[in-house]
């Protein structure tokens, strides 16, 4: 717990050692995978690194690793940590600032738009879903439509947009109607 | 979320600064619309209705022009300025020039209406040359249609100075 500290404290020089791949360059995936657990995930309830720190420090794993595959345990936690992060910052974020982020990219098909949602929780009935946040959302593709036209990029599809949250809203009375018939739509969490 | 009301984000769409700057962005809204299965609430009213004047007037602008296979004006108006039949009797000459106004959009009644009493026209720089035109275009129709709003038929012929050239 203390060592644990002190690495927290002189958490730049951690990076940089971290990121470089010739620091320690004979370290397993084991080792290293270990002392991540122990850095990142052991000792969170002390809160220890904030999650910029957290990001940076799996940011610090992934340029090390750029050139070459990951180690299988090492990459697994940094991915596991990376969509907890996720969706922590989810539950946070508009459904605007979910395609604010995400970008045209958002709208690329039917499953992508889903996934917005899903990552709100709207498709398993734990989330909601309004008017205001689907015109927020319409309000600022339309805005900002051209401005992928502008740089050549594919911009927002209207239809995967339409057909998604059409289908999701379908999707979500239905969630409503088993919660309310059977309980089973309640999520366990 | 029971089901989403699709009227009235349309409705909220006309709010707070909105605007539709070109035929690409309308035909991006009413794709959302189609794609929903709401297309029946996308309608020439509610877009008419719009309560915040940049957003309807921003509407109007692209309704007086846009084409039938994207957004039927005409179709969807319960009220014409004028129909074909009301030329039955008529010369070739005026026949001929009936058919060319009743395909205008702005032979739809509720349109041209809009279109006549959008407030404060000098403002806004985007509207004024639009309006001149389809007005130089379509002063049949508008006449027509604005002999009830006069004050708004003068505005218009002033600004288009079509009362310049008549007189």
């Amino acid at each position: 717990m203390i060592g644990v500290d002190t690495l927290a404290e002189n958490f730049m020089d951690v990076l940089e050692i971290l990121a470089d791949p010739s620091r320690h360059s004979k370290i397993e995936d084991e080792e290293l995978c270990s002392f991540l657990t122990q850095f990142l995930v052991k000792h969170k309830s002390y809160n220890i690194l904030n999650t910029s720190q957290e990001a940076a420090v799996c940011g610090a794993i992934k340029r090390r690793y750029h050139n070459t595959p990951p180690p299988p345990k090492t990459r697994d936690l940094v991915n596991k940590l990376d969509q907890q992060r996720t969706s922590e910052e989810d539950k946070k974020s508009s459904f605007l600032d979910l395609f604010r982020r995400a970008g045209w990219a958002a709208t690329a098909s039917v499953d992508s738009v889903k996934d917005m949602y899903r990552r709100k929780g709207v498709a398993n009935g734990t989330g909601t879903l309004t008017e205001a946040d689907i015109m927020t959302v319409i309000k600022f593709m339309s805005s900002t439509f051209s401005d992928f036209d502008a740089r050549q990029e594919q911009s927002w599809n209207a239809e995967n947009f339409g057909k998604a949250t059409a289908q999701l809203v379908t999707l979500a009375i239905a969630w409503l109607m088993l919660d309310a018939g059977t309980g089973l739509g309640r999520d366990p969490h | 979320m029971p089901g989403l009301d699709w009227a009235a984000i349309l409705t909220d769409l006309g709010r707070g600064n909105f605007l539709i700057p070109d035929l690409e962005r309308f035909n991006f809204l009413i794709s959302i619309f189609r794609a929903a299965g709401k297309a029946s609430v996308f309608t020439l009213k509610a877009l008419l209705d719009w309560p915040d004047f940049t957003a309807r007037c921003s509407a109007v602008r692209i309704l007086v022009r846009v084409p039938k296979e994207i957004f039927d004006v005409l179709g969807q108006s319960e009220n014409l300025v004028l129909t074909v039949n009301d030329f039955a009797s008529s010369s070739p000459l005026v026949k001929e020039k009936a058919a060319f106004l009743a395909n205008q959009n702005l032979n739809s009644l509720d349109l041209c209406h809009a279109f006549l009493t959008l407030n404060d026209l000098n403002e806004d720089q985007q509207t004024v040359p639009i309006m001149r035109e389809e007005f130089r275009n379509n002063v049949e129709l508008l006449t027509l249609a604005g002999s009830a709003l006069p004050v708004y038929l003068l505005k218009l012929m002033l600004i288009s100075g079509t009362l310049v050239k008549w007189h």
